[in-house]
């Protein structure tokens, strides 16, 4: 009988960096944290060779990204906090943002993301910033797709309320 | 639902507050905005990378060396950019796709020396054009040369390394400028007018310095805003365009 899986290509993680790192900085909510916690990611998984089956890379990654994160913030939380110097708004991405204002929006965004109840942040982060579908995020986050599909559409709204609570009261 | 009396008309859903489903519509078109306009920084991907180097180990099984220039892969890849570059003609010579794939055959030679009399220079030119450093700037190293003679024209080419381990071939062809290439998409960048070409795995981009085409192979997974940084870059006027 074959064996269905197949070794992770180191060299085809590249493709999926992207991804990972808008996920990272949808947990984080800092790009800096973003940053180490991919970098974090990735020299876990290219410790040794990884047996995957079907190409369901990314979500491995993602689940790797994710319990990362978590051991990281368990960790950082018995730790003192560092606050973030105002300076870190202008540095947002500028190597790839084509706009400022935009740069700022997306850093926005992804802070308050981070910010939400972990649920409902962990479904935006799967679906809506890393691409998974909803059966493969409901996959990754061991629920339901209906509950992933209830936990989105709450989430988005909270997202737009909380990015534009004037326009609340327009309605 | 029926209460099962069929005098109770049956209870209509809960309604669904349409403020709720404006403002998820809204939440979901703002996060898919922040995620249009992001990408992993370089400086990501070069650490990742030098970790990933750091990996390689003597005594270990040897893996496939990441950053090998990827002849054949690579060669097949411009066999559809060359689709781009088909119609590049005109100024007598080789096109570039064959100055390209002549270049994907891999150094000859060690890197070339840096120009111990001029900061951002390598001691190797053509006609008087010299070859950039890069290594101070932007990490790029160079990684090896070699040397073709393609209809008549003479052509060098310097291989470079980043730091993430991506790669680029640098080549400069002797003689009057070749064609611009008809197929290909042009950019402007810090004044410099480039070429681009994009097929399957493979990027051609293509320049002029002094009078002289320029023409720099990569992989896909350069970035071409990196590479067009690159080719453009004259190191505050001391790279002679």
């Amino acid at each position: 009988m074959t064996d269905p899986s197949r070794l992770l290509d180191p060299e085809a993680l590249g493709d999926h960096l992207d991804r990972l790192y808008r996920a990272a900085w949808a947990l984080c909510g800092r790009r800096e944290d973003a940053e180490d916690l991919v970098q974090e990611t990735y020299a876990r998984v290219l410790a040794k060779p990884r047996r995957l089956r079907g190409d369901d890379d990314l979500r491995y990654l993602l689940s790797v990204l994710r319990n990362t994160f978590v051991s990281r913030h368990r960790t950082a939380a018995r730790r003192p906090q560092t606050v973030p110097v105002p300076e870190d708004r202008e540095l947002a991405d500028r190597r790839t943002a084509t706009r400022p204002d935009a740069a700022a929006e997306a850093h926005e965004v992804f802070a308050y993301i981070a910010a939400l109840p972990d649920d409902f942040r962990d479904a935006l982060v799967a679906v809506d910033v890393a691409g998974l579908s909803y059966a493969e995020a409901a996959l990754l986050l061991g629920t339901k797709e209906a509950t992933i599909t209830s936990r989105l559409h709450r989430a988005r709204a909270r997202v737009a309320r909380g990015m534009d609570p004037d326009r609340e009261g327009v309605l | 639902m029926s209460d099962g009396t069929g005098m109770n008309p049956p209870e209509p859903p809960p309604e669904r507050d349409s403020r709720d489903d404006e403002a998820a519509e809204r939440g979901r078109a703002m996060i898919a905005a922040a995620v249009a306009q992001t990408r992993a920084p370089l400086t990501l991907r070069e650490r990742i990378a030098a970790d990933a180097a750091g990996r390689d180990r003597p005594g270990r099984p040897a893996r496939r060396r990441r950053f090998a220039w990827p002849a054949g892969a690579l060669a097949t890849a411009l066999a559809a950019v060359a689709i781009a570059f088909v119609l590049a003609s005109g100024g007598g010579g080789p096109t570039a796709v064959a100055v390209a794939q002549a270049a994907q055959a891999g150094p000859t030679h060690g890197a070339p020396p840096v120009d111990s009399s001029h900061q951002d220079l390598l001691a190797r030119a053509v006609d008087g054009v010299p070859f950039p450093d890069w290594s101070g700037h932007f990490s790029w190293r160079a990684s090896g040369e070699r040397s073709d003679t393609i209809e008549g024209r003479t052509t060098r080419t310097v291989f470079y390394s980043g730091p993430s381990g991506a790669h680029a071939a640098y080549t400069i062809v002797s003689g009057n400028a070749l064609g611009v290439p008809a197929g290909a998409r042009a950019r402007t960048v810090h004044g410099v007018e480039l070429h681009v070409a994009r097929g399957g795995a493979g990027q051609v981009v293509t320049w002029e310095r002094n009078g002289h085409t320029c023409v720099m192979t990569a992989p896909a997974s350069v970035p071409t805003s990196r590479l067009l940084e690159l080719a453009a870059w004259d190191g505050g006027g001391t790279v002679p365009y």
